[in-house]
């Protein structure tokens, strides 16, 4: 066991629990409880878990700036600190990838049968997109410039980069986009069970990406542990 | 030169690559005056110390400080203090010689730096060479230029990695003597070699490295640099 | 006074090295050239469509023609691992940025001034508000030089630099992208509902935005 192991392994599993049994309860309330809406009938319960998805990647991508931006200030001064900050932005920039995915194959689902066709340029919709590739062109960053310092530098850089680039994508695709269909608009939500399982399926996925997460931090943790060990017998034997 | 005699400082300096260490707790300092020569197997760790002390490269662990006297100094005038000559020579080649110069003086903010591009040249024997691009040059055409760098930034620490890569026995024999003259002149040099001759003819002062780490502390003079060079040889078993 | 001689310093040995090896120039503008051809063969076979593709093709060409001359903007800095010889002396880093940015906006401004007239022939494009057209370009390539000089200095010695610089510089040049091709298809006479002001002013906004942060990130990024 790492740094702490058994204590972030313990709330590892806690999480793990916590967040299925969200789940199981927000599935629950959007297909038993929630009534159908009236003109999409049930492929509108995509919404519940699409939207849910797509807050929760944009916040995991902001944590991962939030994560470039203190590696970045820390510089080489606390390497304990840019070890923990570093392996926070791989964890949620993987996670956020994930949640793009589900956003990205949920959305089309939801727009063949809301307005016909496969891809609509919804501004929102478009707007995940580019987010969607900034952060994979982060994790390419992270495969392929190198995994030094410096490379984590870089990925840091572009990943604070993603903050001021998210509002401007938003004001260009928004503008850029032209008027979009207003039917359901809202996803529809017309009833209140439709509001409390909305809420609760934003929830959930908010609680597996932090499970996710969590997991995620937990192993770089412990593979930049395992690095330091190999130093340390390096440093006694060498 | 301002301010008091200048001081380079490594407290404990550890540099890592990968999961295996290049430098292991390196300590010493170097001050005004001396000539250090850093000797060592090829992989003991010489090129990345310089690199550290010329702030190329970050230390993993430890730290490595510059003062004037007392007096720590600010992050503008370390990079103005300090004079770098790695492998990599730092010198444009689609410029020439002249131009590398002067470059060198306007960034390192010396005062009338045309001027003194031609008084460098003098001094490293390539004013007729001057105006040709440094591409075109041979190795040690391409040394001296860099070596000429380091007089046209004004720097008050000379940091040299094997500087006499390319020169030939004349040529060799001029950058010992300017060496030497630096040091007189009161400024901290050190460089890295794995010649016995340059050690005994240049150094006040020698410094083995072996595995990264610092192993001998030795004066300059023909004594230490045979002192230091069998330590080198005996760590080859 | 010293940072302006240093950035004028900077600037001047760039434009001297590539006017004396004119490898940027000469290679960015037949590769622009080039793609303006294969794009007339792509698009023109209804020649009444031109302004419709036209400000799209302006534009495009310009962003690959662009990041082909980023990706060799600090080769010379990597020859001899000169980079260093500007981050160790006293220049601050935001000089060198600046410095380089500069010198990569004036290699990419030069490179498009036969490119984008070679356009506006072939398509036989006509330029009705000539200051939002090239107020377009301009701010649209400030964006570009700033965004790309930085990540092309973080990836000088990157394996495959080639294909990350634009994986990574795409994603945020999209919104210069949009704002560009909506006040070039105005400047042109296109049929749409558009105000160029508030765009103009959107690429203002990104170049003021992107300023700050990419020189702030330079020094740091570098020292990490």
């Amino acid at each position: 066991m790492g740094k702490g192991g058994p204590v972030s392994a313990r709330i590892g599993f806690g999480l793990t629990v916590v967040a299925a049994g969200l789940l199981t309860a927000a599935l629950y309330m959007v297909f038993f409880v929630a009534p159908l809406e009236a003109t999409l009938g049930i492929s509108q319960k995509i919404f519940y878990f699409h939207v849910g998805a797509a807050i929760n990647m944009l916040l995991s991508f902001g944590f991962c700036a939030l994560a470039g931006l203190v590696y970045l200030s820390i510089g080489g001064m606390n390497r304990r600190w840019a070890d923990i900050a570093d392996a926070v932005g791989v964890a949620t920039a993987e996670v956020g990838v994930t949640l793009g995915a589900i956003v990205l194959i949920t959305g089309p689902l939801w727009a063949r049968k809301a307005w016909g066709t496969w891809w609509t340029w919804e501004p929102r919709l478009t707007l995940s997109l580019m987010v969607f590739l900034l952060f994979l062109a982060y994790l390419a960053l992270r495969a392929f410039a190198g995994s030094d310092r410096f490379g984590r530098g870089v990925a840091a850089g572009l990943s604070i980069l993603g903050i001021p680039a998210v509002y401007f994508i938003h004001f260009a695709v928004d503008r850029w986009g032209g008027a979009h269909p207003q039917v359901v608009y809202k996803g529809g939500l017309t009833q209140p069970e439709m509001r409390i399982a909305f809420g609760l399926s934003v929830a959930a996925v908010f609680l597996l990406a932090t499970t996710l997460s969590w997991l995620r931090l937990t192993i770089e943790r412990e593979r930049q542990h395992l690095d330091e060990l190999y130093l340390e017998v390096d440093r006694r034997l060498g | 030169m301002s301010d008091g005699p200048l001081h380079l400082r490594c407290e404990a300096v550890a540099r890592v690559f990968g999961r295996r260490h290049v430098l292991r707790d390196v300590s010493f300092t170097a001050s005004s005056g001396e000539v250090v020569a850093i000797v060592g197997r090829n992989g003991a760790g010489k090129s990345t110390l310089l690199s550290i002390l010329a702030g190329r490269r970050l230390p993993d662990r430890g730290r490595v400080l510059v003062a004037a006297g007392e007096r720590p100094a600010t992050v503008a005038e370390t990079r103005s203090w300090l004079g770098f000559l790695p492998h990599d020579l730092l010198v444009y080649p689609d410029l020439t010689a002249r131009e590398n110069l002067e470059f060198t003086g306007v960034l390192h903010g010396q005062p009338n730096p045309a001027k003194r591009a031609v008084e460098v040249l003098a001094s490293v024997g390539l004013t007729v060479d001057g105006d040709r691009t440094v591409r075109t040059f041979s190795r040690g055409m391409q040394q001296r230029t860099a070596i000429g760098r380091l007089m046209a930034s004004g720097a008050r620490a000379w940091l040299l990695d094997e500087p006499s890569t390319g020169l030939d026995e004349s040529g060799r024999r001029w950058l010992l003597e300017l060496l030497v003259a630096q040091g007189r002149e009161g400024r901290t040099v050190l460089f890295s070699t794995h010649h016995p001759s340059e050690v005994e003819a240049a150094a006040t002062r020698v410094l083995v490295l072996d595995g990264g780490r610092l192993v001998e502390d030795l004066p300059g003079g023909s004594q230490g640099a045979a002192a230091a060079f069998a330590r080198v040889d005996g760590g080859r078993s | 006074m010293d940072e302006l001689r240093r950035y004028a310093a900077i600037v001047g040995k760039d434009l001297r090295v590539e006017f004396r090896t004119r490898e940027i120039l000469y290679t960015t503008t037949l590769f622009a050239l080039l793609l303006v051809v294969i794009f007339a063969f792509a698009f023109l076979s209804d020649p009444t469509k031109s302004r419709d593709y036209g400000p799209g093709i302006i534009w495009v060409t310009v962003l690959f023609a662009t990041t082909v001359g980023q990706n060799r903007l600090f080769d010379r800095e990597r020859e001899n691992d000169c980079l260093w010889s500007l981050l160790l002396s006293p220049a601050a880093p935001s000089t060198v940025f600046l410095a380089k940015a500069t010198a990569q906006l004036a290699f990419a401004l030069l490179m498009q001034v036969p490119t984008i007239l070679l356009i506006l022939v072939f398509f036989d494009l006509r330029v009705t508000d000539p200051f939002a057209f090239v107020a377009a370009l301009a701010l649209g390539n400030v964006a570009l030089a700033l965004v790309g000089t930085l990540f092309a200095a973080m990836l000088m010695n990157a394996r495959m630099k080639e294909v990350l610089l634009p994986l990574v510089t795409y994603p945020l040049f999209v919104p210069v992208v949009i704002a560009g091709v909506k006040v070039t298809a105005v400047a042109v006479g296109a049929p749409i509902a558009e105000d160029p002001e508030v765009w103009l002013k959107f690429l203002l906004g990104f170049d003021m935005i992107f300023g700050v942060v990419t020189v702030m990130l330079f020094g740091r990024m570098v020292r990490a």
